[in-house]
C-alpha cells in the first residue's frame, strides 16, 4: 500500500485539504479574538471619554 | 446584568449556525468515511482516484463563492448598503481558499493520471486565472482601504471576475483539453460513474456546501466587527471633538 505512489498523492490531498481548512478557522478565530479586544478597548475608551 | 445578558443574547444569535458547525462536521465525517471505505477503487486510476471526492466539491464552492460574489456585488451596485459589500468581500475571501484547494489537489490527480503536476490546458489555465482575478479582488480591497469607492471598484472587478467561470465550465467542451469532461452533470444523459461513487460525491458536496456557508457566516461576523469598529472610532473622534 505505501508502495503504491498513488497512496502520497492520496495522502497529500486529505492533508493539505484538512490543514487548509484548519489554518483558515484558526485565522479566523484569531481575527475574531482580536477584533472583540479591540472592540472592548474601544468601548472603554469611548465610556471613560463620556464620563 | 449587562454581562448575564451578553452571552444570552450571543447565545441566542448563534445557536443556528452552530447546528450548521455540527451538521458540517457530521457530514464531513460521512464524506471521510464513504471516500475512503465505502467507495470502490477505481480499476484504471487505482487510489488517486479518491481525490476527486475532494477536488470536484472544492471546485464546486469556488465556483459557488465567485457566484454569491457576483450577486452580492450587482446587489451592492445597486442599493448602495454596506451588507452586500461585506458579503461579497467575505465570499471572494472563501473562493480563493476553495478555488487554491481545487488547484491543489487536481495537480495531485494530474501527477497520479498524467504523469505531470501541471498542464497548460484550458481548464487548468482558466481556473489559475480565476485564482488571479480574486486574489487581485482581495488584494484591492487590502491596499485601496475602507471607502464606499474601493466597494464600488471591488464589486465591479467581482461582477466582470465571475465571466470566467462560464468559460472554466464549458473550457472541455469549446476546447480539446486533457481535464476529463464532465461525468455527472451531463444534459440528457445519465451520469457515468457508478452509483456508489455518484452517492459519496454527492454527500461530499452536501458537506462542502454546508462547510461554506458556515465560513461565510464567521467571515462575514468578522466584517461587522470591524465596523463596529471603526464607528466607536468615529463616536471617539466626535467625542474628543466636543
Amino acid at each position: 500500500m505505501f508502495d503504491n505512489p498513488g497512496f502520497w498523492l492520496l495522502f497529500a490531498a486529505y492533508t493539505i485539504l484538512w490543514l487548509v481548512i484548519g489554518g483558515y478557522v484558526f485565522t479566523l478565530n484569531r481575527r475574531q479574538r482580536d477584533l472583540e479586544r479591540e472592540v472592548e478597548s474601544l468601548s472603554q475608551q469611548l465610556r471613560r471619554s463620556t464620563e | 446584568m449587562a454581562q448575564l445578558v451578553v452571552p444570552r443574547e450571543r447565545a441566542r444569535r448563534f445557536a443556528p449556525w452552530s447546528v450548521v458547525g455540527w451538521l458540517t462536521i457530521l457530514l464531513m465525517g460521512l464524506t471521510m468515511f464513504g471516500a475512503f471505505i465505502y467507495a470502490p477503487t477505481d480499476r484504471f486510476q487505482g487510489i488517486a482516484q479518491r481525490i476527486f471526492y475532494i477536488h470536484v466539491p472544492s471546485a464546486w464552492l469556488a465556483y459557488l463563492a465567485v457566484f454569491v460574489v457576483f450577486i452580492a456585488s450587482i446587489l451592492y451596485l445597486v442599493r448602495r448598503s454596506g451588507f452586500w459589500d461585506r458579503v461579497a468581500l467575505s465570499s471572494a475571501e472563501l473562493g480563493v481558499v476553495f478555488t487554491t484547494l481545487a488547484l491543489v489537489t487536481g495537480s495531485l490527480w494530474g501527477r497520479q493520471v498524467w504523469g505531470a503536476w501541471w498542464v497548460w490546458d484550458a481548464r487548468l489555465t482558466t481556473t489559475l486565472v480565476l485564482w488571479l482575478i480574486y486574489v487581485g479582488y482581495l488584494m484591492l480591497r487590502s491596499t485601496m482601504g475602507d471607502s464606499p469607492r474601493t466597494a464600488r471598484f471591488a464589486a465591479i472587478v467581482g461582477i466582470i471576475g465571475f465571466i470566467d467561470v462560464p468559460i472554466i465550465h464549458q473550457s472541455v467542451n469549446w476546447w480539446r483539453t486533457q481535464h476529463p469532461t464532465p461525468i455527472v452533470v451531463t444534459p440528457g444523459e445519465n451520469p457515468a460513474l457508478p452509483p456508489s461513487m455518484l452517492l459519496v460525491l454527492i454527500v461530499a458536496v452536501i458537506a462542502f456546501s454546508a462547510l461554506y456557508f458556515w465560513l461565510l457566516n464567521a467571515r462575514y461576523r468578522l466584517e461587522t466587527q470591524r465596523e463596529r469598529i471603526a464607528e466607536l472610532r468615529r463616536e471617539l473622534q466626535g467625542a474628543a471633538d466636543v
